[in-house]
Parts: structure tokens; C-alpha cells; sequence
């Protein structure tokens, strides 16, 4: 193929897309969110461009192609310059760390922080998927309230989320999570999974059955290879009501098919943070995004609260 | 095969193929920028965003300068370009090329993984032998082979598939369905059932209410000797059975629509028709493919 039949297919799909709509399973939870951001001012970055770099981070996909470890490079991937992309992943960091900070000024829930049982010098790694991959998401909402009370313990947060993956895609993957020698697992997956896709889906794009067996599967992996202490996270709902709707891709039912999931994680022998219970009614909460989708900077907060709460409650 | 997910073929790529046919003697790191450009193709999958637009971008990611680049491409297109042309020596296969039920301004469609992906694929040696044969029939080949994609992401990529209208798709899965992650895995990374499932969706979704024509390719065989030996795998902790290749196959052989049988054209997986992993098509292996898809369908 030359590079002219190479930008002629491009076009060609591109076209195609704008008509059909972009209906591929990487889009998903990593689409950027429209309504969720305002306008731009002139020379300021796009609403898609803040949200592609929210929740799309494709070198931690091709982490083995070097130039994914130069934030020019990404930078360029997102459509802006090196200053901005940073700039950007600095809002979201400090957006986690005001989260964080104004959960520590309650006493009461900071002792629980400080009881967390990681030790120092242990690892913690987190696997999930966009919500999980989030820049603003729980787990760096725990890293800094771990970092804030506990400084000098040296507690390593490993991110290994990928937005838009499925259980599958998890297990393919697993060798690359063990690999981060982790001594506690936090597992939050797979909204990815329930997705149906085209006119009258007949099954989602993973069935339950196979979700359960990705979910036992990479548990037994990752702790017979580490040892890691294992904790599930359920998976919040889903708010129909406002939910964005992708052509091509619909849920039927979703929060049944989350419900499913979250029902397998409940009757493991291991800690479950049911965060599903704890977000209560989805309709019009201020806990999911505009998209229906996406915890809020609120539902992350509360999804932080949670795994403290259960871990040192 | 390969990897979207675990870099597979980033780890499985050494040695194999080293340089494409009619290529030029190459630095290590320019082959080794070789091997990611044949496989890796992220801007098919991520063409949404705004730096997988721009061809310079592409070419920095490989590590390379845009003429390094689109050499590299060239060369490879250069391979498939020869191996079609050594098929079309022979002028009985030739006139089944030209006897090959693709109708003028027809649009014939892949979907696979790395071994479509490829871009010395079978399906980029079919379109050269076409192209080459048939010049004004304006038949449009889209290769939507994605390396290291399963099942259940094919099926979540068939929107961008079938926004291309195809009159054909060819339909090579599977591969990375039945490979097993971590050491004495207990499931393949779709179980069957599952794999199953997907391909009787993807099927669906194409062909109801429509004219398209599917057709299905079995999967070549895996040689396990040499899967057992290749380092990439080793590290990986990544095993392959044959056995699972074949339940893939077997689900595929009891339908009802045309079977191009790439397994027993492969036969005895240690000839050189497989790469040093013992997983992925050598050049010959892919003329080996295209050969068969073309004697399937016009002979």
C-alpha cells in the first residue's frame, strides 16, 4: 500500500464514520465527552483534547515503541503542544490532590487512611478501565491521600488501567500486571464488556460466562505468580436517563449487566468495595458525568472513600 | 497475531523476515523499526485522533525519518508485489485470478489479525495479483487486519469494517483468542464458546439484509517446537496449543459458507511456510494463503 492509498483509506473512513458514527471498541469510555467541558476560549485547547488526554494514555499500550515515552509525542497524539498536555495532566493531578486533601479534613477519616494495611515499601497496583484509568480517577485520589498522611512509607502506586478494555483484553495483558510484582491488587472491571454492538445485538461484546472466567483467570495468575493480596471493586451504575449514545453501540439494560458482574465479585472469598451500593440511584446523580458514564471528580471521591473505608474501617 | 495487548510480536519479531524482499542492507535499528512497521499499525485503530493523521507523526513513532518510512513501506509492498507476480508465472493460476467472482467496483474487505495485518500479507499479495490482472475493474481492497486483536475487539471494531460497504469479507480470527496468558494458563484468552459466539455475531451483523459475500479462512497450523524455543513467548509467558487452533477450525469448517481450508494447505506446521515463532505466516506462508483463496474461490 503506498502512503497515498494509506491517507486515501484514511479519508475514505473518515468519511465513512462521519456518517455512520465511530463505532469502535477502543472509543469506548474513551470518546471524548461531549457537554463536559466548556468552550474553549481562542488558542486554549478543545473540550476533545482535554478529555482524550483525561482518559486516552496509549503508552501505557505501546510502552515497547520508544518515542510513547516522550510527552511531545503524546502530546502531538492529542493535538496539542508539550506545555498544554502537561499543563492539562497538572489540572487533573491537582484536581485528585484537592479531592484528597479535602477528604483528610475530616480526623476521622484520616486515622482510617493511616490504618490502610499497605506496608511500606509495598505495591499497589490498580486494574481497571477508564474509570479507572481516569486522570483524576480513585486510585489517584488514593495515591494522594496515601502520600499525604504517609510520606516516608514509600507505598508504590502502579496505574495499569487501559481505558475502553475488556476482561479479555485485561487477561491478555496479565503478564504485564504480574510483572509489576504487586502485593496488593485492586480489581475494577469490565463496564467494557457489557457493550452490545450493531441493529439487535444477540450477546454483548464479552458474555457473563466468559467475564467470570477472565475475572477467576486473572486472579489466579496474579496471585499465585506474587502473592498480592486481592481486593474486587464493583462496578458503579450507569445513568440511562442521560446516558450519550454512540451510533452503532447501544447497552440493553445495563445496570443488569453491571449487576451481573458486580453479583460475581460479591460471592468471591476476597474484600469486595461495593461501590455499586454505595452510589445508590444513578438517575440524574451528580456522582456519573454528564455522559451517563463516567464517575464525576464527586463519584471518584466516593470511590476513594469507599476502598478506605472498607480496607480500614 | 501479536499485539495490541502484550507486545507480542515486538518480542516475537527478531530474526524473522530480517529483510523484506528487494530491501536494501539496513542498520539494526532501522530492522528493527522494520519489523514494528510491517505489524504494528495503531493508526487503524486510533485514526481518531489527531496525530495518527499526519504521516511524519507515524514515521517518528517508528523511530524513523518519513523517507525511512515510507521505504520500509515500499519495500514490503515490494515483497508482496514479487510474490504475486511468481504466482502469475504460472498461466493457469493466472486465468483463475482472472476468473475470481469479484465484480467490477466491487469493495473486498479483511478482517484478521497480524498475519492480515501484515503488510506482505496474503491479502495485500491478492490485491497485486488482481490489480495486476484485472487493472480497470476498480475492485478497492481495505485491509482491516488489526495485529493482536480477539474476537470479542473485532466485534467491537465491525463498525469501522462495514462502513467500508464491502461486497466481500474475508473473514482470518481467531489466532489470539486461542493463546494462553500466563504460565500453565487454564483458559485461552477467549474460550471457545466464546470465540464461537463472536464470529456467528460478526457474521450476522454483515450479512443480514445484505448482499456481501463471507467467507472464512482456517487458521495455519502453529508449529509448537518452535513456540516452545522462541524467546518472545518464553518471556512473555505466552504458550499456544494446536489443539486449541483446531476447535477454532472445526467451528469454522461446519458453515455453511465458503471455507478457503488455509490449515491443510499449511499441512505439516515445521516447513518454512511459518516463521522462526512457529506462529506467524513467512512470506512463502503467505503466498501459500493467497494461493489458496484464489484456487478456493475460481477454481
Amino acid at each position: 500500500m503506498t502512503a497515498n492509498d494509506l491517507l486515501r483509506t484514511r479519508t475514505t473512513r473518515r468519511r465513512a464514520l462521519a456518517g455512520l458514527g465511530a463505532a469502535t471498541a477502543p472509543l469506548l469510555f474513551a470518546m471524548p465527552a461531549k457537554g463536559q467541558n466548556a468552550t474553549p476560549a481562542p488558542g486554549e485547547p478543545s473540550a476533545e483534547a482535554i478529555s482524550s488526554i483525561q482518559y486516552t494514555h496509549l503508552e501505557k499500550i505501546y510502552f515497547y515503541i520508544p518515542p510513547f515515552t516522550d510527552d511531545a509525542f503524546i502530546a502531538q497524539i492529542h493535538g496539542v503542544d508539550v506545555e498544554t498536555y502537561r499543563s492539562i495532566r497538572a489540572d487533573f493531578d491537582a484536581a485528585a490532590h484537592g479531592a484528597a486533601e479535602e477528604m483528610l479534613r475530616d480526623d476521622a477519616f484520616a486515622a482510617m487512611v493511616d490504618g490502610l494495611p499497605f506496608g511500606p515499601g509495598e505495591t499497589v497496583v490498580a486494574i481497571g478501565s477508564s474509570t479507572t484509568d481516569d486522570l483524576q480517577s480513585w486510585f489517584e485520589i488514593l495515591r494522594h491521600l496515601v502520600a499525604i498522611r504517609r510520606p516516608d512509607d514509600n507505598i508504590q502506586f502502579v496505574n495499569t488501567a487501559i481505558s475502553g478494555q475488556t476482561s479479555t483484553d485485561a487477561l491478555g495483558r496479565i503478564m504485564q500486571i504480574a510483572m509489576q510484582e504487586p502485593t496488593w491488587v485492586f480489581c475494577l472491571l469490565a463496564p467494557n464488556d457489557v457493550w452490545r454492538f450493531g441493529p439487535e445485538p444477540t450477546k454483548t461484546l464479552v458474555s457473563i460466562e466468559e467475564t467470570e472466567k477472565n475475572l477467576s483467570e486473572i486472579r489466579r495468575i496474579v496471585t499465585t505468580a506474587t502473592g498480592a493480596s486481592w481486593v474486587w471493586i464493583t462496578n458503579a451504575p450507569v445513568d440511562e436517563s442521560s446516558m450519550q449514545t454512540f451510533p452503532g453501540l447501544s447497552f440493553d439494560d445495563p445496570n443488569a449487566d453491571l449487576d451481573r458482574i458486580n453479583a460475581y465479585m460479591l460471592a468471591q472469598s476476597e474484600p469486595v468495595v461495593d461501590t455499586n451500593s454505595a452510589f445508590g440511584n444513578p438517575e440524574g446523580s451528580d456522582l456519573i458525568n454528564p455522559d451517563g458514564l463516567h464517575p464525576s471528580l464527586a463519584g471518584q471521591t466516593l470511590i476513594a472513600r469507599t476502598v478506605v473505608e472498607t480496607l480500614a474501617g | 497475531m501479536g499485539a495490541a495487548s502484550i507486545p507480542l510480536l515486538a518480542l516475537s519479531a527478531a530474526g524473522q523476515d530480517a529483510t523484506p524482499a528487494g530491501g536494501s542492507a539496513r542498520d539494526e535499528a532501522e530492522a528493527e523499526a522494520a519489523y514494528v512497521i510491517q505489524f504494528q499499525h495503531p493508526e487503524k485503530v486510533y485514526f481518531y485522533l489527531p496525530g495518527f493523521q499526519d504521516e511524519a507523526f507515524l514515521a517518528t513513532m517508528y523511530g524513523v525519518d518519513v523517507d525511512t518510512y515510507l521505504a520500509i513501506r515500499a519495500d514490503f509492498d515490494a515483497a508482496a508485489h514479487g510474490a504475486a507476480e511468481e504466482l502469475l508465472a504460472d498461466e493457469a493460476f493466472a486465468s483463475l485470478v482472472d476468473a475470481l467472482p469479484f465484480e467490477p467496483g466491487s469493495a473486498v474487505v479483511a478482517i484478521g489479525e497480524s498475519d492480515t495485518d501484515d503488510l506482505q500479507s496474503w491479502f495485500e499479495i491478492l490485491r497485486h495479483l488482481v490489480t495486476m490482472r484485472r487493472p480497470d475493474d476498480g475492485i478497492r481492497f481495505v485491509n482491516h487486519g488489526i495485529s493482536g486483536q480477539n474476537t470479542s475487539q473485532a466485534l467491537g471494531q465491525m463498525g469501522v469494517a462495514l462502513a467500508e460497504q464491502p461486497t466481500w469479507l474475508f473473514c482470518l480470527l481467531g489466532g489470539n483468542d486461542v493463546l494462553r496468558n500466563g504460565f500453565d494458563a487454564d483458559k485461552t484468552e477467549v474460550s471457545i464458546d466464546e470465540t464461537e459466539r463472536n464470529l456467528t455475531e460478526m457474521r450476522r451483523l454483515a450479512t443480514e439484509g445484505s448482499d456481501l459475500t463471507w467467507v472464512w479462512l482456517t487458521r495455519p497450523p502453529i508449529d509448537e517446537a518452535r513456540v516452545a524455543t522462541w524467546p518472545g513467548f518464553e518471556m512473555g509467558g505466552i504458550t499456544f496449543r494446536n489443539a486449541d487452533v483446531e476447535l477454532v477450525n472445526d467451528f469454522i469448517a461446519r458453515q455453511p459458507e465458503t471455507v478457503v481450508d488455509i490449515y491443510s494447505t499449511f499441512g505439516d506446521p515445521s516447513t518454512d511456510l511459518l516463521g522462526p515463532d512457529g506462529v506467524h505466516a513467512s512470506l512463502a506462508g503467505q503466498a501459500a494463503i493467497a494461493r489458496t483463496v484464489v484456487e478456493t474461490l475460481a477454481g
